[in-house]
């Protein structure tokens, strides 16, 4: 009895509620001047109160939906870009076709986002399969 | 260590789970396309138990590895009956059917934003959309490099418990079974029964793979649980070698370390990955590190410690005069 318990006494501390994503992305990106090569605008705005997230830090990367972790690009770092939490990166594709699009945030706060993206259109949209931040568009 | 650097090693030691189910496996003699679909129960398993269950993440895990160990060994029930071509293309039909339901799989909950209780969202399995909102390791502050320590020491314990595996008496038994069925029957070998037990350590283990990708990743989508995912487990496994546990890992490390890693081929990396397996399936049909270059480099470093150590060594002895 005792042990049953503990059991659940450590089973409730370690049990914490869901949280929804706390930083909410928009990307589109357009092709640039190579092959390819794809230039993402992302406005980050806070999940809660849909203001604008300045100064964020956070790398971009893609992978593959339907090869993950073997097909993925190199990360790059986002820059600010015109308007507060504005911010740029350019992606270097593999080949064209859906990718989900990756921004690992360290500022203002740890997360990750991920879009899908459908890069084979010249002018790449969110994925009919939609994209996920686990918080619906 | 950059974000890089960790991010390949994650996806190194995620496949290596992959890799080792197929193994499993292919040492009982079969091949399987559908362990993708193992992986895919568990991502979605753990990350339903953290999200929607609460759960903490051990546990979440242990549940992945319960419910794709008993869907592993529900399949090997009815595919183990079928041989060669046949139980291939039957994981793999059964593999689609997987994904193909958890496209239609939606169950999402309402959570609060940001912490607060103000304004909600919501967060689970969403159909073709996928499943994201799988933030435990945010939620509990755990760093990145971190994780890919906790990959990194599961799998060297996955590692440990297959080389005891294959040194009892079950593992021989795998091993014979896969080699020559008729003989290890005719010497008492239930093969039926150490296929169906193999069935359920590789759904097992890949399970588990696909709870850490879950978390590694907070987000999971049907698609990337295609036949593709399957195809590439079962060729690590093949380029790497089935003479030991590490051959499956040494197939990741090729592909994914060496290929992608240096960006050699860039987008043709499909194309030499392709004409890496068909080479040495025509030049090394059982992979790199096969039983009989395992047993070279055993008894070259049994020499080498013999040596070193001056133990093993044969005494002088003196011929006696009668």
């Amino acid at each position: 009895m005792k042990r049953m318990t503990l059991c659940a006494v450590v089973w409730g501390a370690m049990s914490v509620h869901a949280q929804a994503q706390t930083v909410a992305a928009d990307v589109r990106c357009q092709p640039a001047n190579a092959p390819l090569v794809y230039d993402c605008t992302i406005a980050l705005t806070d999940a809660k109160t849909r203001l604008p997230v300045p100064d964020a830090q956070f790398t971009v990367t893609a992978d593959m939906p339907s090869m993950p972790m073997a097909h993925h690009v190199k990360p790059v770092q986002a820059t600010p870009a015109g308007p507060a939490g504005t911010y740029q990166a350019r992606l270097a594709l593999e080949m064209a076709g859906v990718w989900t699009v990756k921004m690992r945030l360290s500022k203002p706060m740890r997360d990750l986002i991920n879009k899908t993206i459908d890069f084979s259109e010249a002018q790449a949209k969110p994925s009919s399969a939609g994209a996920a931040t686990g918080k619906r568009p | 260590m950059s974000e890089e650097i960790l991010s390949i090693l994650a996806n190194v030691g995620l496949l290596s789970f992959l890799a080792l189910s197929a193994y499993i496996l292919l040492i009982g003699g079969e091949m399987s396309f559908g362990q993708q679909a193992f992986f895919g129960i568990g991502a979605y398993g753990a990350g339903l138990a953290t999200v929607m269950g609460h759960m903490p993440l051990s546990l979440a895990l242990v549940l992945a590895v319960l419910v794709g160990g008993v869907a592993s060994g529900l399949l090997g029930l009815v595919t183990l009956r079928l041989r060669g071509l046949y139980f291939s293309m039957s994981t793999l039909a059964a593999a689609e059917a997987v994904r193909i339901l958890l496209e239609l799989f939606v169950y999402q909950v309402d959570v609060p934003a940001n912490g607060s209780t103000g304004s909600s969202s919501q967060v689970g399995p969403a159909g073709t959309a996928g499943f994201g909102g799988i933030r435990y390791i945010f939620e509990h502050g755990i760093e990145q490099p971190v994780f890919v320590l906790l990959i990194y020491g599961l799998l060297l314990a996955l590692l440990v418990a297959l080389w005891a595996f294959e040194h009892l008496h079950a593992g021989l038994a795998l091993r014979m079974a896969g080699e020559d069925p008729e003989l290890a029957e005719a010497l008492g070998i239930d093969v039926e029964r150490v296929k169906l037990t193999a069935a359920v350590a590789s759904g097992a283990i890949a399970a588990l793979g696909g709870g850490l990708y879950a978390h590694y990743n907070t987000f999971v989508e049907p698609q990337n649980f295609d036949v593709m995912l399957g195809i590439h487990s079962l060729s690590y496994a093949l380029i790497g070698g089935l003479g030991t546990a590490l051959g499956p890992l040494l197939g990741v490390a090729l592909d994914v370390a060496l290929l992608e890693g240096s960006r050699i081929f860039h987008g043709y990396r499909m194309i030499a990955f392709g004409g890496i397996v068909a080479l040495l399936l025509v030049v090394r049909p059982r992979g790199l590190l096969d039983e009989k270059t395992v047993r070279w480099i055993k008894a070259w470093a049994g020499r080498r410690v013999a040596a070193v150590t001056g133990l093993g060594q044969t005494p002088k002895t003196t011929k006696e005069k009668p």
